[in-house]
């Protein structure tokens, strides 16, 4: 195999897989590995190494006071503070922490555990339950609203009232993650047939997104958080969600340059119009939206798992299956 | 990479299944295993990995109608892959009434799981005691049979030669290629069990190749599955014979519920191996045919409504 090549950048290597990767805003960047570990990096220099969980870690995502919060198949999820250490805030044995959702407005914070969803608000626990296995959640913009996949649609559910019956947007087969939209009208899954399916809030109207050649494992907002730029097809697909009725009835965007291969994750920049991409055959590049010339930052990687840019756009993060790690400058 | 070997362990309530698991996560055998149950209570291993799930079967949207896969198990596969410590092998334990489709059909249909995992066998745990009796009253019984790779007929200290006997014909009658281990309490040699790479069918149908060319069939059981086998001499068009497969399973995949073959296709050296789950198809050129090998092709359905006229046809139909 060919060695891995960066064109302006640092890696490393951490001899576990690397499952996802994440900044706080202060720009502390980190990664969480198949060993449990995560391993908090600022610049070039080799990460700091903190033993979390017992067996993988699952899921990653910024704790809405301080630190990262890390989900893993030992059961727990877990605040840890790069110099501080861990703090167990929730757990449940034999359930596996794979999916976290973190609300800006109200700092409330959610996890799938088995068929249940539990959002965490201080001390105080709620838990939805489903009729089959919670895959993923999704605040509304506001903290509001929880939304849950799970097979057969999407429930929503209220973050502050514990009785109560979800609504529920259904749609026939195993819904895989979520987002919602920025300004709070639509929750888009991901499918096990590589589709995307969305929903219009407040009438359930369904839109369908399909035509990919593989399962979409990607999807992620462009800065102003008004195209869903999504991974499962040889170039980006992005998906404009402008006005009353999403992207239903518009031609989506392509991005980035034609490669004989699958998009497996893309990032996007905080402030400009930026795409990233890490492709099937090891490739990354980046391609401004609407300008055709991508700039190819990486080739020859191992399967890539995860990407992601800094928070002033500076750095963009690369994770990988097989443990290989970098830190591409991306200014 | 290489892909992790997968064995599904069916069986009926009571069959030694639990038994069997037992042994593999107690036995000092040195390696790495994963199982993956429906529920195990609380049991300390020390180098092995037990998951709880439930079994939670989907439907695709593509228009297949028998293709229901284990969505709990592509995510939990996945999520076992993301593991440091890499698995020798990986058991998944069905509940003792399941259908075995959705589990093995999960095999062929998810991109993710067949880069990382392949199906290393379907191997059934039959109660060699109360199996007869099992085959009048339950359907799933009969299918966990036909659907095996490999068969361990447990309890043969319970039944006499000649129960034994009958027991095993009632077995051949559901499923004539599947190797048939005897056991009391699932005394086994795990080797003989995991990794078998049961799928690489060449060696499978060289076993037993006496059982393909029987072409009775005695119908003592009362069951509708049984299988029909089909064989040449004369080598085959590659392009006919896949066409002729995918049409038949289209239109009756729902009734096969298994097909392998070994095809010698002209041109080629190398021997044609595939095999099918209902409608999902999978194969490859394997092993080169060595000189003085006689070659042949050779096909085994396992299903209900069979037509061995129209088979022997469709299969005639594609000598090149």
């Amino acid at each position: 195999m060919a060695e891995p090549k960066l064109t302006n950048g640092t890696s490393w290597q951490f001899g576990a897989p690397v499952v996802a990767v994440a900044f706080d805003e202060d720009g502390v960047g980190a990664f969480a590995c198949g060993d449990g570990t995560l391993r908090f990096f600022a610049d070039e220099r080799e990460p700091k190494v903190v033993e979390v969980h017992k067996g993988a870690a699952l899921s990653l995502a910024v704790h809405p006071e301080d630190g990262f919060l890390s989900g893993g198949d030992d059961g727990r999820l877990v605040r840890t503070l790069p110099g501080e250490g861990s703090t167990d805030i929730f757990t449940q044995k034999g359930k596996w922490i794979e999916s976290i959702a973190v609300s800006e407005a109200t700092g409330l914070i959610a996890c799938t555990a088995g068929k249940d969803a539990v959002v965490l608000d201080g001390s105080q626990q709620m838990r939805f339950s489903h009729a089959t296995t919670a895959t993923g959640v999704a605040f509304d913009p506001k903290g509001r609203r929880l939304a849950v996949s799970h097979y057969n649609g999407v429930s929503l559910w209220w973050t502050k009232s514990a009785a109560q019956t979800a609504t529920v947007l259904n749609w026939k087969g195993s819904h895989l993650g979520l987002v919602w939209s920025p300004d709070g009208k639509f929750v888009v899954s991901t499918m096990q047939e590589s589709a995307l399916h969305g929903w219009r809030v407040e009438d359930a109207a369904d839109m369908r997104m399909s035509g990919y050649p593989s399962k979409i494992k990607s999807f992620v907002w462009e800065h102003r958080g008004k195209v869903l730029m999504t991974g499962g097809a040889s170039r980006v697909v992005g998906w404009p969600f402008t006005g009353r009725s999403g992207p239903m009835g518009k031609e989506p965007l392509e991005i980035g340059p034609e490669r004989d291969a699958i998009v497996n994750v893309v990032a996007t920049h905080p402030e400009f119009d930026l795409v990233a991409a890490g492709m099937s055959d090891g490739a990354v590049w980046m391609e401004f939206i609407g300008e055709s010339g991508a700039n190819i930052v990486a080739l020859d990687l191992p399967k890539i798992s995860c990407l992601t840019f800094s928070p002033d756009g500076s750095k963009l993060a690369i994770g990988t299956e097989d443990g290989y790690a970098a830190l591409i400058d991306a200014a | 990479m290489s892909q992790v070997p997968v064995t599904v362990l069916t069986g009926f309530l009571g069959a030694g299944k639990t038994t069997l698991l037992n042994r593999i996560l107690t036995e000092n055998h040195g390696k790495k295993y994963a199982v993956i149950v429906n529920e195990f209570g609380e049991i300390g291993i020390d180098n092995d990995l037990v998951v709880d799930t439930d079994e939670e079967v989907f439907e695709m949207n593509n228009g297949c109608i028998c293709c229901t896969v284990r969505g709990d198990l592509i995510r939990i596969l996945s999520g076992l892959m993301k593991r440091k410590d890499k698995f020798d092998a990986i058991l998944v334990e069905t509940t003792g009434l399941a259908d075995p489709s959705p589990v093995v059909q999960t095999f062929f249909v998810d991109d993710d799981v067949k880069e990382k995992t392949r199906l290393d066998s379907v191997t059934t745990v039959v109660d060699a005691k109360h199996i007869l009796l099992r085959l009048k009253d339950a359907r799933e019984a009969e299918e966990q049979i036909a659907f095996a790779d490999q068969i361990i007929l447990n309890k043969t200290d319970l039944v006499t030669k000649e129960e034994l006997a009958r027991v095993e014909k009632a077995i051949r009658a559901l499923n004539p290629i599947a190797p048939i281990h005897h056991t009391h309490r699932c005394e086994i040699d795990l080797e003989k069990v995991l990794g078998r790479n049961a799928f690489d069918l060449s060696r499978a149908l060289e076993l037993e190749p006496h059982l393909l060319d029987d072409e009775g069939h005695e119908h003592e059981h009362e069951s509708d599955i049984r299988s029909v086998s089909l064989s040449s001499s004369l080598p085959l068009n590659a392009e006919k014979v896949t066409a002729w497969l995918q049409a038949l399973l289209q239109q009756q995949g729902q009734n096969i519920l298994r097909t392998k073959g070994i095809l010698d296709i002209k041109g080629r050296e190398e021997r044609l191996v595939f095999q099918a789950v209902h409608m999902v198809m999978e194969g490859d050129f394997q092993s080169p045919w060595k000189d003085g090998d006689k070659r042949y092709s050779r096909i085994v359905f396992i299903g209900r409504n069979l037509d061995d006229d129209e088979l022997q046809r469709g299969f005639a139909g594609c000598v090149a």
